[in-house]
């Protein structure tokens, strides 16, 4: 279990490794930054300056690996847009992200579970064809459209809740649907093929045979068994929320990450950007170390 | 930026995530690519709007005597308060910290210059009631005696001094200072006297003040810049109550104001990126004032009795623009033949909903210098095809259209119109779309090689933006420039006669039309949703002066 931890680990490290190099060159192909960073009617000498006095002169590779140096020891550099350290903007918008994204699970798993076991139970019933139905809507529909037509619907017509912004609970229901209702339909329909295949295992007729209620038997000897795929779900949804959160907050004006990352892209923040993606990408990187080793509790034939 | 530009929207949702390595592999690329996607969909300049920020003051700019400041104040008092949304926050509330259109909005409600504009444009007294040019470097400012901090300080000659020479310190390293760097320094004379001294020979000193706002020398030092920056003190019209970060800005009436008490008690700023976002809190009634409407969204609000919707030709030109150095666009006629191939109105009144302004050189009503006089080429495509016969291109040639998209109204639909029009004279375009940083980053570097389509708005609203930034060899005339075209540019900028001025920047103006270096296109409207009973009317340089502002 210790060598597998530590190989998970090493393998995070390089994972981290290639994401920040991959994302430093993509942003430094996209544009010159410092043009980005003076007015658009600067004059050339103006950005020569600039690019001087950055650095944005220097080869690619060198930049990226002054950038790496400080990187792991958590300087990002400051955001040239708020001229605060990168990594502070970042960190101080996470409890709202956070916040967010745990109610979005709320709503995903007090949705996407008892749908799951419900639609798996009834196997072919109507309720079970219609929450089909309902599944396939909740994942096809764009976060971004969603969003709008609940503002629409919620806010505008019926007068509901509030529009836009964060000062109160109201506030985070919107968005909280929006970003869970796509995880639950996932939740809703993993679980239930993962269900109705447990359910046709051998020990569950003879659990039945003995004369075991349903409800015990779905409790005590089903669920857990069905509960892994689900979990892998969970774990890689987390992610989601928490990245996907880019555009829900956007569209909801809710000050978390995501709306951060928004504005660090238009406004050409770099530090902000990158000190953004790579705690991001560390998050989902943990989480699916998380995720690995609560495999072996749930399921204790798996072993490392 | 600004405004930047750009608004943003995304129209699709993060990919699916099948494993659980890809989504790593996600990570790193896709979120990237999906937020560049959420900014390309957004209705243009949300955002930093570099060219058109801000407003220095423009259409005379020779010493005159105050008359009354600040344009037409309401009167009356009320007790309503005003949420106005914008599409982004203030970086800082330091005032030389953020130069984009939204923050100088914000900001001219807090603080005052030593010239503002006025409703019209016009430049007006305003901490300054007089002033005077006492050599080619040297101008000479008297201030108004009756000017107080909200602090309850008043105003006098250091915090002029302290103020600009805070922004041209190189060490505080100013966002604002690029753009005044011709000051040289600032002489306190006495109290209620300031000198500027600029390097060089500068004109339109007056149009590049609008930059620099004044700040309590005193109060400030004793803050320190970063507790400045989040509580601020101003001259404005409203004091600074409160700011909350990417949620809301709260400014109070400030009773003591040496221009009067504004009508309207207080205001509150609101950030809201998304424009279909921003028009729902307008139609939920959370909002009283809601900028950059999209052109769709429109009749939606128009239906609605308590709701109007308001219209202003803003300072941003839209052009195509040619790289001349290149042909066939070196040969006049070819470039003539361009503008007599496009149906400018028909693109304005289809793409735009008639919201533009046609134009028939390089600047527009707005900006000092502007020629009225200038016809636009008219649409005539048997004579496009006829000069282009005459250049040699008879069969007509291929060439490529490079546009951003999403950074202005329409702008990948319009760069679509302009092709269509040149297929019908036998010109094959490419149109090539882009994102606006990297795109703009070939502009400067000069790797355009036939059509770009841009807008642009001189800051200063004097013609000098636009001639520097595009037609002068030694400045950025990156893709035409002429002899003739840097002598009347350097003319202009050593002569401090205004009328003589003026008449240079006709002269030059009808020269480009001539030469046509651009399809000249139009000026953009800038679209505002507002509560009926609102007493506004939207300004041009896009600021949101609420002094300006009462309800009936």
């Amino acid at each position: 279990m210790l060598a597998f931890l530590l190989h998970r680990i090493l393998h995070a490290f390089f994972v981290m490794l290639g994401i920040s190099f991959v994302v430093f060159i993509l942003i430094h192909l996209s544009g010159d930054p410092a043009a980005m960073m003076v007015p658009e009617d600067a004059t050339p000498q103006q950005v020569q300056e600039i690019r001087e006095r950055m650095g944005f002169d220097r080869p690619i590779l060198v930049q990226y690996g002054l950038f790496l140096g400080r990187a792991l020891q958590g300087d990002f550099g400051y955001s040239y847009r708020i001229r605060r350290p990168a990594l502070d903007l970042v960190v101080e918008r996470i409890p709202a992200t956070l916040r967010l994204a745990v109610t979005s699970a709320v709503v995903s798993l007090g949705l996407g579970i008892p749908v799951g076991i419900l639609a798996a139970t009834r196997q072919g019933s109507f309720f079970d064809r219609l929450s089909m139905m309902a599944i396939l809507f909740g994942q096809s529909m764009p976060t971004f459209w969603l969003g709008i037509m609940l503002i629409l619907i919620v806010s505008v017509q019926l007068g509901w809740l509030p529009t836009s912004g964060y000062r109160g609970p109201e506030y985070i229901i919107l968005p909280a649907v929006t970003l869970g209702l796509y995880t639950s339909a996932m939740v809703a329909r993993i679980l239930r093929s993962s269900l109705i295949e447990v359910l046709s295992h051998d020990y569950i007729r003879t659990a039945r045979s003995k004369g075991l209620a349903d409800r015990t038997i779905l409790t005590r000897h089903a669920l857990k068994n069905a509960a892994i795929p689900v979990v892998t779900v969970i774990g890689l949804q987390i992610g989601y929320l928490l990245g996907g959160s880019v555009v829900t907050e956007t569209v909801f004006s809710y000050p978390g990450m995501g709306l951060l990352a928004i504005q660090a892209i238009r406004g050409r923040d770099i530090p902000v950007l990158q000190a953004f993606v790579v705690s991001i990408s560390a998050v989902i990187v943990l989480l699916n170390l998380l995720v690995d080793v609560l495999y072996t509790y749930l399921d204790p034939r798996i072993r490392y | 930026m600004n405004e930047q530009g750009n608004t943003v929207s995304a129209r699709r949702a993060l990919a699916r995530v099948q494993s659980r390595r890809r989504f790593l592999q996600f990570a790193a690329g896709g979120l990237v690519g999906t937020a560049a996607l959420l900014a390309a969909c957004s209705q243009a300049s949300d955002e930093q709007t570099p060219g058109g920020e801000d407003a220095g003051p423009g259409t005379s700019s020779t010493p005159t005597v105050a008359t009354q400041p600040g344009g037409e104040t309401p009167t009356g008092s009320s007790t309503r308060p005003i949420v106005i949304a914008q599409g982004v926050d203030i970086a800082s509330f330091d005032p030389h910290e953020d130069t984009s259109t939204v923050a100088i909005a914000v900001f001219r409600n807090v603080f005052n210059s030593l010239v503002e504009r006025d409703h019209e444009l016009n430049l007006v007294p305003a901490l300054a009631e007089s002033w005077q040019t006492i050599d080619e470097l040297t101008w000479e400012f008297q201030l108004r005696r009756d000017v107080l901090f909200h602090d309850g300080n008043p105003l006098t000659s250091k915090d002029i001094k302290f103020s600009i020479e805070r922004v041209l310190d190189p060490s505080v390293n100013s966002r604002s200072r690029t753009r005044v760097e011709v000051i040289d320094r600032v002489e306190a004379v006495d109290d209620y006297t300031v000198r500027i001294i600029t390097r060089e020979p500068f004109p339109p000193l007056l149009t590049i003040l609008g930059y620099l706002y004044a700040l309590p020398a005193d109060k400030y030092q004793e803050m320190g810049s970063e507790q400045f920056a989040v509580s601020p003190i101003g001259t404005g019209p409203y004091k600074f109550v409160e700011w909350v970060k990417d949620d809301h800005i709260i400014l109070e009436r400030f009773e003591d104001h040496w221009g009067g008490s504004p009508s309207i008690p207080s205001v509150e700023f609101r950030p809201i990126p998304e424009a279909a976002t921003r028009v729902a809190s307008l139609l939920a009634g959370e909002l009283d004032l809601a900028t950059l409407i999209p052109i769709t969204d429109i009749p939606t609000i128009e239906q609605r009795s308590d709701l109007d919707i308001r219209t202003v030709p803003s300072t941003r030109t839209i052009f195509i623009g040619m790289n001349t150095w290149n042909p066939p666009f070196d040969d006049v006629r070819v470039r003539q033949a361009l503008n007599y191939a496009v149906d400018v109105q028909s693109i304005i009144d289809n793409l735009l909903g008639g919201h533009g302004l046609r134009i028939a050189s390089v600047s527009g009503p707005a900006e000092f210098g502007f020629n009225p006089n200038l016809e636009p080429y008219p649409f005539d495509p048997e004579k496009a095809k006829q000069l282009l016969a005459e250049a040699g291109y008879a069969d007509g040639f291929q060439t490529t259209l490079d546009t951003p998209v999403g950074r202005y109204l329409q702008d990948l639909e319009v760069a679509q119109a302009v092709a269509g029009y040149l297929a019908n004279v036998g010109i094959q375009v490419e149109v090539r779309p882009a994102e606006f940083q990297e795109y703009f980053t070939r502009w400067l570097n000069l790797e355009i090689p036939g059509l770009y389509l841009l807008g642009w708005g001189a800051s200063t609203l004097d013609a000098d933006g636009v001639m520097g930034g595009h037609f002068h060899s030694k400045r950025r005339g990156l893709y035409y420039n002429s002899p003739e075209s840097d002598r009347m540019i350097e003319e202009a900028m050593s002569e401090f006669d205004p009328e003589r001025r003026e008449a240079i920047y006709h002269e030059l103006m009808a020269y480009l039309h001539e030469q046509a270096p651009w399809i000249f296109l139009y000026v953009q409207e800038d679209i505002y949703g507002v509560k009926a009973d609102l007493r506004w009317q939207p300004r041009s340089d896009e600021l949101l002066n609420v002094h300006e502002m009462s309800w009936s």
